[in-house]
């Protein structure tokens, strides 16, 4: 990759991303990610929050330009390392995933192929990527096994996902995932299928390769004690738009928008981010009102219908985002400064 | 392992009396070999003596009891209507049958599984939709119906193929394609949809997301997922082939065992009639766990419980 960017250069900037997915034979028009920009820079770690539907786990896909049947962005570039992925050829690309751009999904449970031992499915993306056989490529395997924690890497690599626990199989997603020393990890809500010292150690272990290599993190998560915990930034995600973008600290300290504010207003007390607790079984807080339908999208802000400060000019015209501090923004017509 | 084939093996032998023991009572309902062998004007002494030189003269459970002892031994008895042991007459015809049936397997296999991926990865195409409607069009039609049109066109019409028969391979062309017509569209249709189905499934994006090379996707994790269903079909296709093989060689006059069987019924060949259907029994229950064994061959989760 370009050389010339610096250890704290930027590695990814995702600018004005649209993803829609044509439903029903193009009868229904999901409207999945709306204009979203973001920047991240080598080493550091974007939370994206926000709740179920909010396009979260379609971002990530758009980024690596693997989308469900129908979608289509329509939109924007996802720069990586200067290269815009959204015009990349296919072959290109394919070279890109798993090898500089990795990505574990939502659940490890059904991540892997029931047919094949997970050593060889770890092994994939290094045959593939660097060419690597034979012993070496097993060595290197077990070495890998052993980095994510599995005890007795040796004898694992033989097993087949059935024999082993979610916990487990979130190991062996993430050591497939960062076999090739990727730049940036995606973790799609990396603990909500933990129970809880799983996740904990899951959390721990992310930090570490992060230390370790170097790499970029996005995490996506429901977990307010999760994003408070790893985050360097963080997105808060609503109806395919950032509602909210902060330093993680500011987020929590100085909400701007009205829906990060209910978010927060949910947890007890005022708190500093060190001070929330990691508990991905909670999901993120529910607030009043539905999230609203994004194949049928009001014309003016997405939140305004459950929002206690809206007004007439928020139901009809689409809030920008405002710059209220540096890396921080609020797409609201009256964000709290 | 031993136990699991030790339970098989009780559960086939059950099976294999209760097959033998129905059809046994059902040949002896279905009317009385003795009238076809002797003339209209024959006396009752005439009858009762060819009675008892077929051993007929006894209570059905004790012809079945001494039937079960010969067989035992590896005696299936003499055809009535042959006069020569059983195990020649079947020997003969099963090879016919044998022939025929792997023909249409291989080709019902073989093209059902390409068409059906073929399909699957041109979702939605012409292709696809052509492919489809062919299947449904195939499964609707019955085998002696498209035997007949077939005999008509190529043998009538083209003269291309002979009309009748065996002997070569041109005997066995129009046959073999007419009893795998059906299992075709079967298999191409079960293939379609489990790989769709696994191209969907999360462990294929993941695949993705390492960076794989499409074959690979297909042809080494999908297909082999796909597969299972696959297998379990074409199995029961098999099993279902001898029936439609009763039906093909009647009407290409096909000397196979399905053939024999129909004579055999129509003229009151009992010992023929029960070797035949034991052999069936048999042919089937091997073939259920052939099918098994396959399921443990690909698929680590039966093999490790
Ligand atoms: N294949 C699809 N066809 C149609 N709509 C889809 C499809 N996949 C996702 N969507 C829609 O796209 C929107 C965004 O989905 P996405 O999976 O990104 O949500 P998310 O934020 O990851 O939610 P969660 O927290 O539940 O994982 C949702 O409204 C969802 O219904
Ligand atoms: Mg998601």
């Amino acid at each position: 990759m370009g050389g010339t960017s610096t250890k704290d250069g930027v590695l990814l900037e995702v600018r004005d991303l649209e993803m829609s997915i044509f439903a029903d034979g193009g009868n229904r028009i999901v409207r999945a990610v709306n204009g979203l920009s973001f920047t991240l820079r080598r080493g550091r770690t974007m939370g994206i929050i926000g709740e179920s539907g909010s396009g979260k786990s379609m971002t990530s896909l758009s980024i690596l330009r693997l989308l469900p049947r129908g979608a289509r962005i329509l939109g924007g570039q996802v720069l990586f390392d200067g290269r815009d992925l959204v015009s990349l050829a296919e072959r290109d690309l394919r070279r890109m995933r798993g090898r500089h751009i990795a990505m574990i999904l939502q659940d490890p449970m059904v991540s892997l192929d029931p047919l094949y031992r997970v050593g060889d499915q770890v092994a994939e993306p290094l045959r593939t990527h660097q060419g690597m056989g034979g012993d070496a490529l097993r060595a290197r395997v077990i070495e890998l096994l052993g980095a994510v924690g599995i005890p007795a890497p040796e004898s694992r690599f033989n097993q087949y996902p059935h024999q082993m626990s979610g916990g487990m199989l979130q190991r062996i997603v993430g050591a497939a995932a960062i076999s090739c020393g990727p730049e940036l990890l995606i973790a799609d809500e990396p603990t909500t299928a933990l129970d809880p010292t799983v996740q904990a150690q899951y959390l721990d272990l992310l930090e570490e390769l992060q230390q370790r290599t170097g790499l970029a993190l996005i995490v996506i998560t429901h977990d307010l004690g999760v994003a408070a915990r790893l985050c360097d930034d963080v997105i808060v995600m609503y109806a395919g738009r950032a509602a909210e973008k902060a330093p993680v600290r500011t987020l929590f300290e100085r909400p701007a928008h009205p829906y990060t504010q209910a978010l927060l207003s949910t947890l007890p007390g005022r708190r500093a981010p060190d001070d929330i607790k990691v508990d991905a079984h909670k999901r993120l807080p529910t607030i009043e009102g539905q999230p609203p339908d994004l194949a049928a999208l009001p014309p003016g802000c997405p939140f305004a219908p459950r929002c206690p400060r809206a007004d007439a000019k928020c139901r009809t015209e689409m809030p920008p985002e405002v710059s209220l501090a540096t890396d921080h923004s609020a797409a609201c017509w009256y964000p709290t400064t | 392992m031993v136990s699991f084939f030790l339970h098989r093996l009780r559960l086939a032998l059950i099976t294999i009396f209760g097959v033998t023991l129905l059809v046994f009572i059902a040949a002896r309902l279905s009317g009385d070999v003795v009238y076809t062998l002797v003339d209209a004007s024959a006396g009752q002494e005439e009858i009762d003596k060819m009675r008892r030189q077929l051993d007929l003269d006894k209570p059905v459970w004790l012809q079945y009891i001494s039937y079960v002892g010969h067989v035992a031994r590896g005696d299936f008895g003499r055809s009535i209507r042959y006069q020569r042991p059983v195990v020649e007459v079947i020997a003969e015809r099963i090879q016919k049958t044998v022939q025929l049936g792997l023909a249409a397997f291989a080709v019902a296999v073989s093209l059902g599984i390409s068409l059906g991926i073929l399909a699957a990865r041109t979702r939605g195409s012409l292709i696809d939709r052509a492919a489809r409607t062919l299947a449904v069009l195939a499964q609707s039609m019955p085998h002696f119906w498209i035997g007949i049109m077939a005999i008509l066109i190529f043998a009538v019409i083209l003269r291309w193929l002979p009309t009748s028969g065996s002997g070569t391979w041109q005997h066995l062309v129009m046959p073999a394609l007419t009893l795998a017509t059906f299992p075709m569209a079967a298999i191409m249709r079960i293939t379609r949809s489990s790989m769709l189905e696994t191209l969907d499934a999360e462990y294929v994006k993941f695949l993705r997301v390492k960076g794989l090379a499409e074959r690979l996707i297909v042809w080494k994790h999908a297909l082999r997922n796909a597969l299972i269903p696959v297998v379990a079909l074409s199995g029961i296709q098999l099993g279902n082939l001898l029936g439609g093989a009763v039906i093909v060689e009647t009407v290409f006059s096909w000397p196979g065992l399905g053939n024999l069987m129909v004579e055999s019924i129509v003229s009151r060949d009992y010992p023929v009639i029960q070797s035949g259907v034991l052999m069936i029994a048999v042919f089937l229950i091997t073939l259920n766990f052939l099918v098994d064994l396959v399921f443990g061959v690909i698929d680590p989760r039966i093999r490790y419980n």
